[in-house]
């Protein structure tokens, strides 16, 4: 068979003579082709490498958007837990809606503009959102909520967890006569639990146009007081440069077997007034 | 070309050419390798651009859902005697339906003393602003903007800064059709959550939260991927109902 020599040769600088051009040894057309075909098995390994990293942007991107409806989830659920239990017997909404049933069913947040449990993003990816309601200890009546939310063929869950408090247990109101620097307002913390359950609470209020800060204490009448129900200041200064901030720091009361100090939340109003109803939310 | 072929020949002694066979073979040859070369080349461009554009698409709307919820968890009425951090008074865009939502925030604007509208004093001085889907225009891209009363004149108009939240936003597509904002209202204790698209002046008053929904296209003129992110915001100083 003859041998097809091909491109590179080399010679011998300052070799001279046939001799050493016997030496001379080209590319023969197999080894090229063996060589082209080992080159392309490996680009061709290397190609899922590429179509992988779509892949896997992809994937990463759909974790976004399945962290982003359990964080939307937990929203919703933090609006019924802000809500106390109703009085009215026609249906649990609130607070009392809070517990697994409730939040797995098909119902639960169509009034909330919501999708139940199973969201189809535009594309057609499914995603599967489940709920799972706890007792906090030892802080009840709180109660942690977990949603978890998977995308129909991707092994990884994400999740986003909220712990609620029952706004029943603990209301600031504000009252107050007309809105001046001098006009006596008043601030009522109060609790559907008895006051044993409140270590202290302390109210600070912040002076927006001059600054400044001052700080009162809990009034002494209100110095753990079983029977009491409500902390109550007034003679604080009103008007709408007044931010107040509430301070409360739990006792878990004897009932529960030991009297452990819960982290103190705090009650913010940057409105005149009014009052986030929602401590520790984000 | 003839005495230089002979000189060679003479320098060189007996050399033989390259055949028409040899040289076919190589083009063919280099034909298939460098057509193995630009189809990866191209292919990772591809990936590439794929990529990149998913990435900044997530990035974009992400960074919009993050700039709406600062700004409508701190809404909040302009003065005492206004009870919704809402505005329903202004005209298309800058009203509250399902592509727009007006409404006063203190968020971020510290140098509110010299607004002259309403509440003028401190940090928590409220200042109008609207985030509005411009709908405007054939194409199923819309843009969102977000505008705020920078002239202080209690309108928004061509003297108010107008930012571009994002791009490429398909809500609005007849194949999505999803509402960028919907209102969630709670009338009182006793009563169910129910959503509305658009506020009225018998509503704004139940408000408790807003659903946002973001759909964005990552792949224009392409196959479309849809980076589609949803929240949930509860304005920190609407009635709690």
């Amino acid at each position: 068979m003859k041998t097809i020599r091909l491109a590179v040769r080399h010679e011998r600088r300052g070799g001279a003579g046939g001799a050493n051009r016997r030496d001379e040894r080209g590319f023969s057309l197999v080894e090229l082709l063996i060589t082209c075909v080992i080159a392309g098995i490996i680009f061709l390994a290397m190609v899922p490498l590429y179509v992988n990293a779509e892949k896997t942007t992809s994937t990463n991107n759909r974790r976004v958007i399945a962290a982003g409806i359990a964080q939307a989830r937990i929203e919703k659920i933090r609006l019924l837990g802000a809500v106390a239990t109703p009085t009215s017997t026609s249906g649990p909404t609130g607070y009392a809606a809070v517990n697994y049933t409730n939040l797995n069913s098909a119902a639960f947040d169509a009034g909330l503009g919501g999708f139940g449990q199973t969201y189809t993003a535009p594309g057609g990816a499914v995603y599967n959102v489940n709920t799972t309601v706890s007792d906090n200890t030892p802080t009840a009546p709180s109660k942690t909520v977990v949603v978890s939310v998977n995308r129909t063929g991707d092994p990884i869950v994400t999740s986003a967890t909220a712990v609620l408090d029952n706004p029943a247990a603990v209301i600031v109101t504000s009252t107050s006569g007309t809105q001046g620097v001098n006009n006596p307002h008043s601030l009522t913390v109060s609790s559907s639990k008895q006051w044993q359950e409140i270590k202290s609470a302390t109210v600070r209020w912040y002076n927006t146009a001059t600054p400044s800060v001052t700080f009162t204490p809990t009034p002494a009448s209100m110095s753990p007081n079983a029977a009491a129900t409500s902390c109550v200041w007034t003679n604080l200064p009103g008007g709408t440069q007044f931010m107040y901030i509430v301070t409360v720091t739990p006792q878990s009361p004897s009932s529960w077997g030991s009297a452990e100090t819960a982290i103190p939340f705090h009650l913010l109003s940057n409105s005149y007034e009014k009052f986030d109803t929602n401590p520790g939310g984000s | 070309m003839r005495p230089a072929v002979s000189t060679l020949k003479r320098l060189r002694g007996e050399q033989r050419g390259v055949t028409m066979i040899e040289v076919l073979i190589t083009m063919i040859i280099l034909g298939i390798v460098s057509t193995m070369i630009v189809g990866i080349w191209i292919s990772l461009q591809h990936s590439f651009y794929f990529t990149q554009s998913d990435n900044t698409a997530a990035t974009t709307a992400r960074t919009a859902i993050d700039r709406m919820t600062s700004e409508l968890r701190d809404a909040q009425a302009p003065n005492t005697s206004t009870t919704s951090p809402f505005c329903l008074t202004l005209s298309s865009p800058y009203v509250c339906d399902s592509n727009d939502i007006t409404f006063y925030s203190p968020y971020n604007n510290p140098a509110a003393a010299g607004n002259t509208n309403n509440n003028t004093t401190g940090i928590g001085a409220a200042v109008l602003q609207s985030i509005y889907l411009d709908t405007s225009g054939t194409s199923p891209e819309k843009k969102l903007y977000w505008v705020r009363d920078t002239n202080g004149n209690g309108v928004i108009d061509s003297g108010d800064t107008t930012v571009l939240l994002a791009s490429n936003v398909v809500n609005t597509s007849s194949t999505i059709n999803k509402p960028v904002f919907q209102y969630i209202l709670h009338a009182s204790p006793n009563a169910s959550f129910v959503s509305a698209t658009s506020l009225s002046s018998t509503n704004v008053s139940q408000v408790v939260a807003v659903n946002i929904e973001l759909v964005v296209d990552a792949q224009i003129h392409k196959t479309p991927t849809y980076m589609d992110l949803v929240y949930t915001v509860r304005p920190r100083n609407v009635a709690s109902n």
